[in-house]
């Protein structure tokens, strides 16, 4: 009579056991899954904002998404591991987009000289994998900015002209 | 009764069952617990990286629209240059052709070749003539221009600094509601003016004689590809004008207080052979009989310079110099009634320099509550402090916590040169305007530096920072936001303390 009590017990034990090491497995993998969240997170907010920078200090001329490539140094390979380890289920340049838009432009009212703000949303995503468990989801960020001017040397040919036909072509 | 429980208390402390699930939920407890402060800190340091983004963007948007403003400033000095190039080359044209006479002059004189020359003599009379009433009709509208391009752009230092404000705060409004303030602070100069004085006239004129040289030069190129194989002596020859421009900027601008450019050397080697030529056709007693219009005047100067008999060479010489001279002040004169003090274009302000603290700009941002909601503290142990600031502020878009401003970033606008501000391709001297003449105005960000004036006193800074955005508020909203001494007060009482203001 005791001895099978002692077996029923061990049988209680192996299976609070499951249950308590499965919830482990799946907590220790949400946190697992947190940190590449917030890495990853982190990673799109900084690639963006640089990204943002880069592409107003260049007059909001040319391609953001060379503008990721110049300030990220990126080199997503088919394994789609970015160089600071930070792993991205998907290339994340998809969804990267860019454009200059008048924003100032009647939509505060407030004077404005038609200043152009760029605008860069980068777009990544985040998984993570343990024990059976899997969680994944998509990160994005969009980052904002002023544009500078473009610089010249020349002053007159292609200096003023191009100067006075940007001025006018924004009136 | 007892006995029951003297029984089942043994079988109790034998019994395992669930002793693996009381340890396994007080353990999980605690790791959903520390997921949650897991969650926390990934929020804050989020929240603090927007913090620093949007407090980035504010800065980096108004230094860009200063730049800006600088560029535009070079482009209506451009602007200026050009439209007094016009007098240039028609004070140029006008002594070319007074050059001209006098050689043309000297080949009517001469029997052997000189006709053609000769024949272009009258033609280049009436040419100065045309010249300058050219120079007459357009003085006026030249001025004009000048004047108001000069008003044009006293206008734009005044209107820049807060359109720079406005758009950063433009900017700073697409961070919201993650970051709830975000606003620029100039210099204090900067926020009422661009960095600019009234440069000089001559240096206005120096610029004028090189327009002619380098835009007739492209024109040239562009326009007219059959004339390129005169290239290089058009070029030489707009070279000469842009030098004559330059050594004598009151003739060529009708600058007052100048004097007219002297008369090139072999221009009184011209005049000398004309005297020896008219001597030479004196001592052969016959007047002169060439057919060409210019026989008159010509047999006039022998009777004129005759006396006894004998040609009085050196007395031709000077009269024929003094006669050419006058036509130089000739057409020096007509300058004088200009108001150059208001035709000025701009100069970069004595006390600017690349790196200077009269360029720098400011950005705060600062927080909105709710975005870290699921551990405040996280955001204030950030900030190296365990204490959340108490401070608050009412606006017309709600009442923003925190005095604290949790973004800080320093961004500047800067001349992109090399070497140091006053030698080289910068602004050399010794006029220090070459600065104003190129499109070479660029914002950037820079490292954040506490020791600038304009953070000397971060109360100061921050409460004109809140006290703009109050201003914006209201601009935006048309909502009356009164302005609140006692939040000043308690503005200033949070950040003069220096252990409530974390910079990073």
């Amino acid at each position: 009579m005791r001895a099978k009590r002692r077996a029923a017990e061990r049988g209680a034990v192996f299976i609070e056991a499951i249950i308590v090491v499965i919830f482990f497995i799946v907590a220790l993998t949400g946190v697992t899954y947190f940190h590449k969240l917030y890495v990853g997170k982190l990673r799109v907010m900084r690639l963006s904002r640089a990204a943002a920078l880069h592409y107003a200090i260049n007059a909001c001329q040319g391609s953001a998404s060379g503008d990721l490539s110049a300030v990220g140094g990126l080199s997503p390979g088919p394994s789609g591991t970015e160089g600071n380890g930070a792993d991205f289920g998907s290339d994340p340049l998809a969804g990267a987009s860019s454009d200059a838009q008048s924003a100032l432009k009647g939509q505060s009212g407030i004077s404005s000289l038609n200043a152009q703000i760029a605008r860069v949303s980068t777009a990544g995503a985040v998984a993570a994998q343990g024990g059976g468990v899997a969680y994944g989801s998509k990160t994005n960020t969009t980052s904002w900015v002023g544009c500078a001017d473009k610089t010249s040397n020349d002053q007159y040919t292609t200096g003023l002209i191009s100067q006075a036909i940007s001025a006018i072509s924004e009136l | 009764m007892d006995r029951r429980t003297n029984a089942q208390t043994p079988a109790l402390l034998s019994d395992s069952r669930g002793a693996i699930m009381v340890m396994g939920l007080f353990f999980c407890s605690i790791l959903v617990g520390g997921l949650w402060y897991l969650a926390g800190l990934g929020d804050a340091m989020l929240y603090r990286e927007r913090a620093q983004e949007a407090a980035d963007a504010v800065a980096f948007t108004a230094a860009a629209v200063h730049a800006r403003g600088m560029n535009i400033l070079v482009m209506i000095n451009l602007i200026m240059a050009v439209i007094l190039s016009i007098r240039v080359a028609l004070k140029a044209l006008l002594l070319l052709e007074i050059v001209a006479e006098v050689v043309f002059a000297v080949a009517c004189l001469d029997p052997f070749g000189g006709e053609a020359l000769c024949a272009a003599a009258e033609p280049d009379g009436d040419a100065i003539g045309l010249t300058q009433d050219a120079i007459n009709v357009t003085r006026e509208p030249i001025n004009s221009a000048l004047k108001s391009l000069a008003d044009v752009e006293k206008t734009i230092t005044k209107v820049i600094p807060p359109a720079a404000i406005a758009a950063s705060y433009e900017v700073g409004r697409k961070y919201d509601p993650a970051i709830k303030l975000t606003v620029a602070v100039p210099q204090p100069p900067l926020e009422t003016t661009l960095p600019v004085v009234p440069g000089t006239a001559n240096y206005l004129c120096m610029e004028a004689g090189d327009v002619v040289g380098q835009v007739v030069k492209d024109v040239l190129d562009k326009v007219a590809p059959p004339l390129a194989p005169f290239n290089a002596a058009i070029g030489w020859l707009l070279d000469r004008v842009g030098a004559m421009a330059k050594s004598a900027p009151q003739f060529f601008c009708e600058i007052p207080g100048g004097t007219p450019p002297k008369p090139p050397s072999d221009l009184k080697e011209a005049v000398t052979k004309k005297c020896s030529l008219l001597a030479s056709q004196q001592a052969t007693g016959a007047p002169y009989n060439t057919g060409q219009t210019t026989d008159a005047q010509n047999n006039a100067d022998i009777t004129k310079y005759t006396k006894n008999g004998q040609f009085d060479q050196a007395a031709c010489v000077k009269d024929q110099m003094n006669t050419t001279t006058s036509k130089f002040n000739d057409a020096a004169s007509g300058g004088d009634a200009a108001d150059w003090a208001n035709m000025l274009p701009a100069a970069p302000d004595p006390n600017y320099g690349n790196g200077c603290p009269i360029a720098d700009t400011l950005g705060i941002s600062t927080r909105d509550d709710k975005a870290i909601a699921r551990d405040p503290k996280l955001v204030d142990i950030g900030h190296f402090s365990s204490q959340s600031t108490s401070a608050s502020i009412t606006s017309a878009i709600g009442a923003i916590q925190g005095a604290t401003p949790d973004g800080f970033a320093q961004a500047e606008f800067f001349y992109d040169c090399h070497g140091q501000w006053d030698k080289g391709d910068c602004n050399p001297g010794p006029d220090y305007q070459d600065a104003m003449w190129h499109f070479k105005w660029r914002p950037r960000l820079v490292f954040f530096n506490n020791t600038n004036s304009l953070f000397q006193s971060a109360a100061d800074a921050l409460s004109r920072a809140y006290e703009t955005q109050l201003q914006l508020d209201q601009a935006t909203t048309g909502v009356g936001v009164k302005r609140n001494a006692a939040l000043r007060s308690e503005l200033e009482s949070v950040s003069s303390d220096s252990s409530k203001v974390f910079v990073h």
